[in-house]
């Protein structure tokens, strides 16, 4: 009981364990907000990883040699509790061609229904129905398509904009990557100047087919012209930057891989007849996407329904004799290497911030030792009127648990509302620094100036008091208000002033995702905030045991 | 012959310090009986204080033997030598060593606080066993006449009414002895005098007691007198009650 009250008497007393706790806060808000980026900056990361791969992939071992049996697969795959959803596809190289030359992409054949039900393509969509209003406005003023010799207006671009943009005007209809064109300009703030975009704009693509037993070089590149017909963004700029969705159907024609008829049997070489009409190629694809359930996953791991993915399509194509391996990834697999280095740079970020949260421990142990040199006479006293070792040693180590519980507290606090409004902190940093810095400046440099001044003239005068407090205020003010002034109405001035002076701490044209990612993770923030209490716990510990050995005879005695 | 309350046989008390030995208490035989108030005289360094540690269990004797009501109290385990000084003696400084961030209230009560209350009821108390800690540290702070000073800090309490705070703290788990180290060393002589009154008063009322003092007025309010000279007993000249 005396401890409780010695510990809130000297947390409420003492100006040292306030700036132990103020240690503790700062490590800790530190530690939360570094992790709490870092971890949105993952999350985000992750969220555009899945937009081309989906949860789990099938896909071809030998590339575009592909398998046949998929319309069969993704109905097999479909009837799984564990499957939601299973859309075939094609991935290959290609090269698109607009009027500043070639540029090589990874030309996705999709079903655009499909996939929008696995990855939420049209949520991924640039040219989203809100803004077909505004942008068949700009077409508009821009002299609308005319100009690519294709006639749209208003509601033929409404209809351009469906999920499966089918093939219009006997073109067929592609979405490409928003940083495949280069006319869409990235600007400073992170969004995007659409003045120039290429939608409703035809481009050439350039694939290399290779034969169902994979042989390259059989066949010509087919070449194809097509139309864009929307700018598609998932945030991940290995993918926004290089890829091309295209109907499955039109890839498939292109890469040779769409079914092929021919005649099976005798077949007379002088009339040409006999045999019979069959199907001599069937269709293939390289890949399959899948959606897995919602609701399995939270009772069992991505990788268990992988594999039991991969068992119900080995067992399938035994079962259709199609013997073309295949193997079944994770959308982690896929992306392995980009998420496994962000989850790495995280892992040794967050050791560093934990080292050098160590410094906590330090001050804690420091201010801790302080108060037991400074306390050494009561911790006598305490001895004398019956308290036992381990009683002082709980007192300390009591003192340093509320310690690390306020500290934590205000730096949970911190932090929340630090990553709760870092885009706005940022936004500040980057546009209205120079302004607040000029009119601070002003306040506090003529408050200091008027209270130097007050200072010498208070000594002459014998009235110090009175002329710091007079001349500082009229001071801070005669500076303040002429700078409010210039800033008002000379907005030339406050524009150069934010300008000169600004820092941006994220660049979202560097990063790219225009708003700084961040979240609070519970447990993360929890486990934190846990540990920088035990660190402070920890930090008192020497001090406690130090208090703890004092003889009290020797502690009554201190000076 | 009845047991004495507290009671020292042959208790000595070596320093070492850079390798030498400075004999502080040779020998010392000494007892307090019930009700007892023993002064012990002697000049600066004599080894009173240090007598006085070892009588209240602070200190660890190098000779000799200290019992409390027959019993070795330095053969006791720790934990019972923290519960003999919380409850069986009762400690009055010469600088009070009163804790600064608490007021006079709270420093009585902390005594109560770092162990379990015991009141013995004593004749003319007043007091019950039901009596809480709090309503017993108001009524030994208004004892003392600091009834109107309950929430003052010690920095703002006068040089006189600190060692009435430190008495009432003394008091405050009605010890069996209570050891005073000169208690009245930093006092003017008005205020020196009214805390011996305050003594006196305890002492008629049956409170054994050691005073450490080289103040033979102090001495004089005493049931018996030692003189420790050289860490060694001493007749007390013109004392007749100079045996111990």
């Amino acid at each position: 009981m005396y401890k409780l009250l010695l510990i809130l008497k000297y947390l409420r007393r003492k100006l040292a364990p306030l700036f132990a706790a103020l240690a503790v806060t700062l490590c800790t808000a530190m530690v939360i907000i570094v992790i709490s980026v870092m971890g949105g900056f993952l999350d985000m990361l992750k969220d555009s990883a899945k937009s081309i791969t989906g949860d789990l992939v099938i896909e071809a071992a030998f590339g575009l040699r592909g398998f046949p049996a998929y319309d069969g697969l993704t109905q097999r795959l479909e009837t799984m509790d564990e499957v939601a959803v299973a859309t075939p596809a094609i991935r290959s190289m290609g090269l698109i061609n607009f009027a500043n030359g070639p540029t090589p992409v990874l030309v996705h054949g999709i079903d655009f229904a499909g996939m929008d039900a696995v990855i939420g393509l049209q949520d991924r969509a640039v040219w989203g129905e809100q803004d077909v209003a505004d942008r068949t406005q700009l077409i508009e003023e821009m002299g609308g398509y005319e100009r690519q010799g294709l006639e749209r207006g208003g509601e033929a671009m409404r209809e351009a904009l469906p999920v499966d943009p089918g093939e219009g005007n006997g073109v067929a209809g592609a979405w490409l990557g928003v940083e495949v064109f280069p006319g869409n300009y990235r600007q400073d703030d992170g969004t995007y100047d659409f003045d120039n975009s290429f939608v409703g704009g035809s481009f050439t693509l350039t694939v290399v087919p290779v034969s169902e037993r994979g042989t390259l070089g059989s066949v010509e590149p087919a070449r194809q012209t097509l139309l864009v017909r929307n700018d598609f963004k998932s945030g991940l700029y290995d993918v926004d930057s290089q890829t091309v969705l295209l109907p499955l159907g039109v890839l498939q024609r292109m890469l040779r891989m769409d079914e092929r008829m021919g005649f099976v049997g005798d077949v007379d070489p002088d009339t040409g007849e006999g045999g019979e009409l069959q199907v001599v190629a069937p269709a293939r694809v390289n890949r399959v996407v899948v959606k897995v359930d919602e609701t399995t996953l939270d009772t069992r791991t991505l990788e268990e329904v992988r594999d039991q993915v991969d068992t119900v399509v080995g067992a399938y194509f035994d079962e259709v004799g199609v013997n073309q391996p295949v193997y079944v990834d994770t959308w982690e697999d896929q992306h392995g290497q980009l998420i496994g280095a962000v989850q790495n740079e995280k892992g040794l970020i967050t050791f560093l911030f934990i080292v050098i949260s160590a410094v906590a421990v330090v001050m804690v142990a420091t201010t801790f030792y302080m108060t037991v040199l400074e306390k050494t006479r009561d911790i006598g006293t305490l001895r004398a009127l019956g308290a036992s070792r381990l009683g002082i040693a709980a007192l300390f180590l009591g003192y340093g648990l509320a310690i690390g519980v306020v500290g934590a507290a205000a730096g949970t606090g911190l932090a929340a509302a630090v990553v709760t409004y870092l885009n706005e902190i940022q936004a500040f940093l980057a546009s209205a620094l120079g302004v607040t810095g000029w009119l601070a400046v002003a306040l506090v440099g003529g408050a200091v100036l008027g209270a130097t001044l007050g200072v010498v003239i208070g000594f002459i005068r014998r009235h110090l008091l009175w002329w710091v407090t007079v001349l500082a205020g009229t001071l801070a003010a005669a500076l303040f208000v002429p700078a409010l002034g210039l800033v008002l109405f000379k907005t030339g001035f406050a524009e150069q002033l934010n300008t000169t002076f600004s820092f941006q701490m994220w660049d979202p044209q560097t990063y790219f995702f225009d708003t700084i990612p961040a979240r609070l993770d519970g447990l993360e923030v929890g486990l934190i905030a846990l540990g920088a209490v035990v660190s402070s716990v920890l930090g008192a510990v020497v001090p406690a045991l130090v208090a703890s050995a004092q003889d009290p005879v020797e502690a009554l005695r201190y000076e | 012959m009845s047991e004495p309350l507290l009671e020292a046989n042959g208790l000595g008390r070596t320093f070492r310090e850079g390798g030498r030995s400075l004999v502080v208490l040779d020998g010392v035989d000494f007892t307090v009986d019930d009700g007892e108030c023993v002064a012990i005289l002697g000049r600066s360094g004599s080894g009173k204080s240090t007598l006085l540690h070892l009588l209240g269990g602070l200190d660890r004797p190098t000779a000799g033997v200290v019992r409390f009501r027959g019993r070795d109290v330095y053969a006791m385990n720790e934990l019972a030598i923290d519960r003999y000084r919380n409850r069986d003696v009762g400690f009055v400084f010469q600088q009070y060593h009163l804790l600064p961030e608490l007021s006079a209230l709270e420093n009585v009560r902390i005594a109560s606080q770092i162990g379990r209350p015991r009141h013995r009821k004593r004749d003319g108390d007043t007091e019950t066993r039901s009596t809480s800690p709090r309503e017993r540290a108001e009524a030994l702070l208004a004892r003392v006449g600091l009834g109107d000073r309950l929430r003052h800090k010690p920095s703002k309490l006068s040089g006189g009414e600190r060692p009435r705070v430190a008495i009432a703290r003394g008091l405050m788990h009605d010890p069996a002895v209570l050891l005073a180290d000169e208690p009245t060393g930093n006092l003017d002589a008005d205020t020196g005098a009214s805390v011996l009154e305050l003594f006196a008063e305890l002492h008629r009322e049956g409170q054994a007691m050691v005073l450490v003092t080289h103040d033979q007025n102090v001495a004089q309010q005493a049931d018996r007198v030692v003189t420790l000279v050289g860490g060694m007993l001493a007749p007390t000249p013109g004392s007749a009650a100079a045996t111990v």
